[in-house]
């Protein structure tokens, strides 16, 4: 019988080596994944990728706005998670302004200042609507958009005390007027292009001053610059999950409910024989920070155990406001998977120019061997 | 991408991707060593200023390397595709 529990005991210890990442008091322990072929008792020879897929993966979308969405994703690998992670960031494209003609600018913000303040304002526009400019292209109404900016600043004669003495002393990004070229006027009927915010400061002046210029927008990556990124934040963290060994009862359930955040231990009222006893639950380890503070008490010390999925990863994509959050991440899944047909493309042509020189030296021995 | 077989080694190469980075690198990694028959799989970045990833692969006698890099691709379009076609479940 006793042989049997510490059996049990050791294969639950086994689990939560697999499957969790364990957070201690001073460190973190079980970090990598052992999710491959003769570790411990994973064996899976020939194992049907696509059963065992069907069977983990599981994606629910946990809250979504427009421009800002949580989700998760169940039963992928880190590396996966990171890739999507990054590519999200870096590699999914939008329109950003590249090119900046200053006709006039005697404001004090220098001119290349101004031409980087005005290439990190989002523009919005339909990505998939344009081409990449190579730089040895000339521009088309394919691949840029052009706007104006053109403004003066004034005195105000008949401001009143409460009233500002200048007139058009702050440059706004509503400045910036979209002028369509080509057939754009035409395909941009429903949606014109525009900067996302009407009210990001460009920069400001005085009685006199005055900023005239043109901007031209290309498509581009958050690899090559930031400007270009659609995702104002893209991370994930791992689903938390605290696990209980013994129950925690009395007045000790209170102080465990308050070592964490609220709403993830709630203290319920549970009746055995006849007597009501408080009993700590967790009913809710999405909210919890993981801090640690639990571990601090002594009292707790063999009775919890804090974790984490380590194959659950909360995802949190905020958009810039360019493209919508869901696009943004559908987008990185089809960029995912066009960069492995590359490689594989890529891969083909190399063992295809193998094959070739090893048999043209074959039949150039062959050959010699008739000689 | 380049291919250079291990002079020393059998069953082994190095493969230089260009212009790929972590997101790449990382993956191929990944996928490799689901397979039973990848003895050894890794990559590195070699310099921060050089945009290109270098993966070494070594396996068993049954199989060869570039065989199984084009094997844990295709996995990877799989698996991407199934969490496209899960994601597009919530559209």
């Amino acid at each position: 019988m006793k042989k049997s529990k510490q059996a049990s005991k050791a294969r639950d210890h086994l689990e939560i080596l697999q499957t969790r990442v364990v957070v201690e008091r001073d460190h973190v322990s079980s970090i990598s994944s052992s999710d491959f072929p003769f570790h411990t008792s994973n064996r899976y020879p020939d194992h049907d990728l696509v059963e065992r897929l069907r069977n983990k993966i599981i994606i629910a979308i946990e809250k979504k706005s427009q421009y800002d969405m949580e989700f998760d994703i169940i039963g992928v690998d880190a590396s996966i998670a990171n890739a999507l992670r990054r590519i999200m960031i870096a590699e999914v494209p939008t329109m950003a302004i590249e090119k900046v003609f200053i006709y006039d600018n005697t404001s004090i913000v220098q001119d290349e200042v101004l031409a980087h303040r005005l290439g990190l304002i989002p523009i919005k526009a339909d990505p998939d609507e344009f081409d990449f400019k190579q730089s040895t292209e000339h521009p088309t109404d394919q691949n840029t958009i052009v706007f104006k900016l053109k403004q003066e600043c004034k005195r105000n004669p008949k401001a009143s005390a409460d009233e500002a003495e200048y007139i058009n002393h702050n440059v706004y990004s509503a400045a910036l007027i979209w002028e369509p070229k080509g057939d754009q006027a035409e395909r941009f009927k429903d949606s014109p292009i525009r900067p996302v915010h009407d009210d990001i400061l460009i920069a400001q002046m005085r009685p006199g001053q005055k900023i005239e210029l043109e901007a031209h927008c290309e498509k581009g990556c958050g690899k090559e610059h930031a400007k270009w990124s659609p995702a104002a934040t893209a991370s994930y963290r791992l689903m938390p999950d605290i696990i209980l060994k013994e129950e925690i009862t009395g007045d000790l359930a209170d102080k465990f409910a308050s070592c964490f955040a609220p709403g993830v231990v709630e203290v319920e009222n549970k009746t055995v024989d006849g007597e009501s006893k408080k009993v700590a639950k967790v009913v809710n380890p999405r909210l919890d920070t993981v801090s640690r503070e639990v571990l601090r008490h002594k009292e707790f010390e063999d009775k919890v155990q804090l974790t984490r999925i380590r194959d659950h990863f909360i995802f949190r994509v905020e958009s810039t406001g360019i493209l919508e959050s869901e696009k943004i991440v559908f987008d990185s899944l089809q960029i995912l998977s066009s960069k492995c047909t590359m490689l594989l493309k890529a891969l083909d042509i190399k063992l295809k120019e193998k094959e070739e020189t090893e048999t043209s030296q074959n039949n150039e021995n062959a050959m010699e061997l008739d000689t | 991408m380049k291919i250079t077989p291990d002079t020393k080694v059998q069953n082994a190469a190095t493969f230089e991707i260009f212009r790929e980075d972590h997101t790449m690198g990382n993956v191929i990694r990944h996928k490799l060593l689901q397979e039973p028959q990848v003895i050894f799989a890794g990559y590195k970045i070699p310099h921060p200023l050089e945009h290109n990833v270098i993966i070494r692969v070594q396996t068993t006698n049954e199989t060869k390397p570039e065989a199984m890099v084009a094997k844990a691709l295709n996995d990877l379009i799989t698996e991407v595709g199934y969490l496209r076609t899960k994601f597009m479940v919530h559209k």
